[in-house]
């Protein structure tokens, strides 16, 4: 795998910006996403994510250093969970804000759609956050 | 009326998935629990038959890689048939580049939105609430 830093800026620009256009470009009427769907998606999905971090935190094979750095890998997921999930995270807040501005903008028929996916990438920011702090408290001090 | 499933599915040595959504007005409620590695999530917004009110329990074995609605790779075996698909979806477009084999029958792709990647083995069921 291509070491260089500018090859995970520039992946992580494509992947982010491909999936969130992916979401923003989605034809919205064939999806019946609705109001309760924008609750219940993000509230699992997040805990989901947190659940798993946790349950992987003693395992070696994991690279946790750097975890919001954008010039290290973020792929294999199971290498570098926390760096593939904050692009995750990101392309769904960036692609879900787009899909329910341009709703609003639009026919307002179905904001529930990208509303889902904002909450979604929101929850698994938290998720994240959440993570790293626990991590950083659990940090022994040095003397 | 929401016409969607959301599926998250994964473990860390153990493993579990659980499901859930609307279809057609029914409510269902999944969980399974044996061995599984990695995390994927999955939300399909389009809509699945509706089944008759009650408990289904099966076996499940399944692999999915998935990023965005972009690309998608899954494969689903259990005792009630088997499922596998390949897809990648052009953004921008409705072209989806793909097949799905469901129990022996080829038919076109439907955009999924997928992230992560997991395997996972088990054993659970699903609730179909009435409607």
């Amino acid at each position: 795998m291509n070491n260089s830093p500018q090859f995970w800026i520039i992946l992580r620009a494509i992947v982010i910006l491909v999936a969130s256009w992916g979401i923003a470009s989605y034809d919205v009427s064939k999806s019946n996403l609705d109001w309760l769907a924008s609750l219940i998606v993000p509230i699992v999905g997040g805990v989901g994510v947190y659940v798993w971090l946790m349950l992987s935190e003693k395992r070696q094979a994991i690279d946790w250093t750097k975890p919001i750095s954008i010039t290290q890998p973020f792929f294999p997921m199971s290498r570098y969970p926390i760096r593939y999930w904050l692009v995750a995270a990101i392309s769904l807040t960036l692609g879900g804000s787009v899909a329910l501005l341009k709703e609003i903008m639009e026919s307002g028929q179905h904001p529930a759609f990208g509303a889902t996916f904002l909450f979604l990438g929101i929850a698994i920011l938290i998720a994240i956050g959440a993570l790293m702090r626990m991590r950083s408290n659990k940090r022994p001090v040095s003397t | 009326m929401g016409l969607w499933q959301f599926s998250i599915s994964g473990g860390a040595g153990y493993g579990g998935q659980i499901t859930f959504g609307n279809n057609g007005g029914q409510w269902n409620f999944g969980i399974h629990l044996g061995i599984g590695e990695g995390l994927s999530a999955t939300l399909d917004t389009k809509d699945s038959e509706c089944h008759s009110a009650g408990f289904e329990g099966n076996l499940k074995a399944e692999g999915q890689i998935g990023f965005g609605p972009n690309v998608d790779a899954t494969s689903e075996v259990g005792p009630g048939g088997s499922s596998a698909d390949v897809s990648v979806h052009v953004p921008g477009t409705a072209l989806n580049l793909g097949v799905t084999d469901d129990n022996g029958k080829l038919r076109g792709v439907d955009t999924t939105f997928s992230f992560g990647e997991s395997a996972f083995f088990g054993v659970g069921g699903t609730t179909y609430f009435a409607k």
